[in-house]
């Protein structure tokens, strides 16, 4: 330690001692006052009915099912959006050797073969898969579509459609070239905050 | 997710949060559910298999009216779905008519043993003797039943029958009509698709055995008897009719359709879903 630095030490043990002094001499009137700030993040959770919407195996032409998924707001903060990315996974092309063209196709062909209908609207898998952060919600950006403890129900329809378009000069249909084929459907839902507002009157 | 891991979470958007303001981009909380579906397709599968060790198809030569032939078939569903009828049709017939038009050629210069004559009049010295679906037998001995309730002419059929094409492509429509009038009242009307103009060739019940069923399983046996017509008739010269058809011959492509049954509502199912293994989506 330097000379200095060992000076102020002893200047300041010092003047501690001084005011140690003055305080148990003098009497003093004063006043305190504390104000307590407090800034408590609100919780954004949006919950689901179900892990497993639906997963269903050995299904033919003209098969459907109906399921509801219901999203609750399970935070404390109003829900403004929620949107929905999906993604599909494990698909492997199966062939049938019997079929003209061996039964090749490909992911996309596969889950055109679904349809699905909910909120009014009907579209096939693969367009759900091809279209990111599709809005589920009718309020729009900016008005809140699910308060703090609300839900909403959807009533979700998969068809397996039927399609009796045969092959060019044969009995088989086309749709046997997904016969013994799946896929997964990953449905991620977003749920995005209401936009940040003055709250200096609160 | 637990309370403690939401906390976390949390924490870590807020102080994003607060990055981002410092890049001028606007904060935000959100939250991520994920939901998994799933869709898997069955299969529709129907193999032809021999019993006994005999051929499933005819292939004999060297005829004469009088003879017949009687072949099995067993129709196997190797699909994981039940199959809902197997609808038989003749599709194509690869006909030659004979003419020894050549030195040692048998019957050569001697029209009493050849002559000109159509597919369909060749085809109409068989008949259909025997249709057995079922053929394995049952406990309540409804099968085997022969569906043929009066001998029906390879002719008929073959007229009467849907191709690939619709109706028998060049050939007469009124013949076609009338040759299907004379098929449908000569076969059992259970075992007829209207629609399509073919026979069901596997088993017709009120329960769960119809068709072919993956559960319970249950290949059904067709038998077949086809019979060469023996007919007097003579020419003026004393020569039999059917002389004409000498050395003629025949390739008959059968063909069988196994279809599915309806799509049902499949709401209440969870993962594979059974009832479709079973004859009218189990109900």
């Amino acid at each position: 330690m330097s000379m200095k630095k060992k000076m102020t030490t002893g200047i300041l043990a010092g003047a501690l001692g001084l005011s140690l002094v003055a305080g148990g001499t003098y009497a003093a009137f004063n006043d305190v006052e504390t104000v307590d700030n407090s800034f408590a993040a609100g919780t954004l959770d949006l919950e689901t009915n179900t892990d497993v919407l639906f997963d269903l195996s050995n299904l033919k032409p003209g098969d459907w099912f109906e399921k509801t998924l219901t999203l609750t707001n399970n935070g404390s903060l109003a829900i403004d959006e929620i949107l929905l990315t999906s993604f599909a996974s494990g698909w492997e092309d199966v062939l049938h050797n019997q079929l003209p063209d061996d039964g090749v196709n490909n992911e996309v062909d596969f889950l055109r073969q679904f349809q699905v209908e909910v909120m009014g609207e009907t579209f096939t898998l693969d367009e759900l898969v091809a279209h990111a952060n599709q809005s589920v919600t009718f309020e729009g950006a900016g008005v809140a579509s699910l308060e703090p403890g609300d839900s909403h129900d959807f009533d979700v329809k998969i068809t397996f459609v039927e399609d009796d378009t045969r092959y060019d000069g044969s009995r088989f249909f086309e749709q046997n070239k997904y016969q013994g084929e799946g896929a997964a459907i990953n449905l991620r839902f977003e749920a995005t905050q209401m936009p940040g507002e003055d709250r200096s009157n609160d | 997710m637990g309370i403690k891991k939401r906390l976390t979470s949390g924490a870590i958007a807020a102080t994003l949060g607060i990055s981002l303001i410092g890049v001028g981009t606007w904060a935000a909380f959100n939250d991520v559910e994920n939901v998994e579906g799933g869709v898997a397709a069955g299969t529709l599968e129907l193999s032809l298999n021999e019993l006994n060790g005999q051929p499933v198809n005819f292939d004999i030569s060297n005829l004469k009216p009088g003879d017949h032939m009687t072949r099995q078939l067993q129709l196997k569903n190797d699909g994981s779905l039940a199959i809902k009828d197997v609808l038989l049709s003749i599709e194509t017939v690869d006909f030659q008519d004979y003419a020894p038009n050549e030195p040692g050629m048998p019957g050569y210069e001697d029209e009493d043993t050849w002559g000109e004559n159509t597919v369909v009049d060749y085809l109409n010295q068989f008949e259909v003797t025997i249709m057995n679906v079922g053929n394995e037998g049952s406990g309540d001995g409804e099968f085997p039943k022969n569906i043929i309730l009066e001998n029906v002419s390879l002719g008929d059929f073959y007229l009467a029958s849907g191709t690939i094409h619709g109706d028998r492509p060049g050939e007469d429509p009124a013949s076609i009509q009338a040759a299907r009038e004379r098929v449908w009242n000569s076969v059992d009307q259970a075992y007829i698709d209207v629609a399509s103009n073919r026979l069901n060739v596997s088993t017709v019940n009120p329960d769960q055995w119809t068709g072919l069923p993956v559960d319970p399983y249950d290949p059904d046996n067709v038998l077949i008897k086809i019979a060469f017509k023996d007919d007097q008739t003579k020419n003026e010269d004393g020569t039999y009719v059917q002389n004409k058809y000498q050395g003629d011959a025949a390739a008959i492509e059968f063909m069988f359709e196994a279809r599915q049954w309806d799509g049902q509502d499949v709401s209440d199912e969870e993962g594979y879903v059974e009832s479709n293994e079973q004859a009218n989506n189990g109900n």
